[in-house]
């Protein structure tokens, strides 16, 4: 365990830190828990005691939609934690590695109870639903649909790969990309930009028409949407 | 790679309950709840960080704790975390095989938030993670493996080694060879886009 440290250089670092951006999106534990049926009663005899009774607790008393997103905050922090790894490489310090053990190991005991609460759909619900509406609102294969900030990344990371696979040229590929966006993110901020996107990529392969029929669509429907113009500009040159 | 994990059965069914019975045993939700909120993050990450697109990772956690939950009595106490990481190894690469990438462009396409930035506009660490993500994709799945361990995970060398089931010293120098082959794409990457956009300037 003696290797010395490796020295990344800062393009490289940049890259490695990037994955601070990974973080499952809202209710995705709670999702895990109920497709696999398990519900609040079980979700509170497994509580360890302490925070996460604590924070049943505290849930009560100032109304559990605060607390859920407080707990989304929390969880968005937390993800946001992650400090690049070369810092601490040389050292291998015990207290560091045993905070970084304890956090793979159980990232989210103290928050989870009260998580299993909260709705699978969207953070707006401020009553907590019956323990059997879990099941009901669960769907095992949901994907990540709420709009937290982790969403965005990944909406932005989508949409990058879409683009960077248009700049090479491979136009198939990027609206797969795209469609894999809109199929992903079907209430995504970004969806506008996906279109002005996905009208830019028909045009670069050759399908005229098709981006053509897209954009005036678009601007029937949002005459006056900032992109408006951009695709007014894009459709009239394929004319 | 990793002992603990179980042959995947392809058509293992993804439903909470089957007509026999419950999924988990009411005796068992205890339990399976510890594990999945003692392990549930780090399997979601791992899985994206092996290159799960990020629309398929909520199912392909679920699916690696639906047969560990199948598998729960067999698995010894204290050796979740190992069954979880072998189990997400082998799902992984058959998520990323069968992701379904065909989906209609529909109406919902054309709603715009108007302050949403635009694509010009993303910021400059999520196009470092689509190359990261690009990088790693393109890395043996062992070297890939050791490095997010390592690097993204921040495990020790010793904890990467027991979740791998190797000696200390290959795994340190797995995760060596893992860096250099990090270096060497991100290198050949930098030099297509140099040369391509010197073609361009020419």
């Amino acid at each position: 365990m003696s290797q010395p440290e490796f020295g990344w250089d800062e393009e490289e670092r940049a890259l490695l830190s990037s994955a601070e951006l990974d973080a499952p999106p809202p209710g995705a534990q709670n999702r895990t828990l109920a497709a696999l049926g398990i519900t609040g009663a079980a979700l509170s005899t497994a509580a360890t005691a302490g925070t996460a009774k604590a924070a049943l607790s505290t849930g009560k008393s100032f109304g559990l939609g605060k607390l859920l997103t407080v707990l989304a905050i929390g969880g968005t922090a937390g993800g946001a934690a992650l400090h690049y790894r070369a810092q601490i490489d040389a050292q291998e310090a015990p207290a560091s590695r045993a905070s970084a053990a304890t956090r793979a190991a159980a990232p989210t005991t103290t928050v989870t109870p009260a998580k299993v609460a909260a709705p699978a759909t969207d953070g707006e619900q401020t009553t907590a639903p019956a323990p059997e509406a879990l099941v009901a609102i669960a769907k095992p294969s949901a994907p990540a649909s709420a709009h937290s900030e982790p969403d965005i990344a990944l909406e932005i990371a989508a949409l990058d790969r879409a683009r960077r696979a248009a700049e090479s040229g491979n136009f198939s590929a990027a609206l797969d990309e795209l469609n894999e966006y809109d199929r992903a993110y079907k209430q995504g901020r970004l969806r506008p930009e996906a279109l002005l996107l996905r009208i830019q990529t028909l045009i670069s392969k050759g399908d005229s028409a098709g981006a053509k029929a897209l954009g005036t669509r678009f601007l029937a429907r949002y005459p006056k949407s900032p992109l408006s113009p951009r695709i007014q500009k894009l459709i009239g040159a394929t004319n | 790679m990793n002992g603990a994990a179980p042959a995947l059965d392809p058509t293992e069914p993804v439903s909470s309950a089957s007509a026999e019975g419950p999924l988990v045993p009411a005796e068992l939700h205890p339990r399976v709840t510890r594990m999945v909120q003692a392990h549930h993050d780090f399997i979601w990450r791992l899985l994206r960080r092996l290159g799960v697109a990020s629309a398929d990772t909520d199912d392909a956690t679920q699916r690696v704790f639906m047969i560990a939950a199948r598998r729960v009595a067999d698995i010894a106490v204290g050796s979740e975390r190992s069954f979880l990481f072998g189990t997400a190894l082998r799902v992984a690469p058959e998520t990323i095989r069968s992701a379904q990438r065909q989906a209609p462009l529909d109406e919902e396409a054309l709603e715009r938030r108007d302050s949403s930035p635009g694509p010009e506009e993303l910021t400059a660490q999520s196009r470092a993670r689509a190359v990261l993500e690009e990088i790693l994709t393109a890395m043996p799945l062992e070297l890939r493996t050791v490095l997010v361990l390592f690097e993204l995970e921040q495990l020790t060398k010793t904890e990467v080694a027991e979740l791998l089931e190797l000696p200390v010293g290959t795994a340190v120098s797995r995760l060596r060879r893992a860096r250099e082959d990090f270096r060497a794409r991100l290198s050949r990457r930098n030099a297509r886009l140099g040369r391509r956009q010197d073609d361009v300037s020419a």
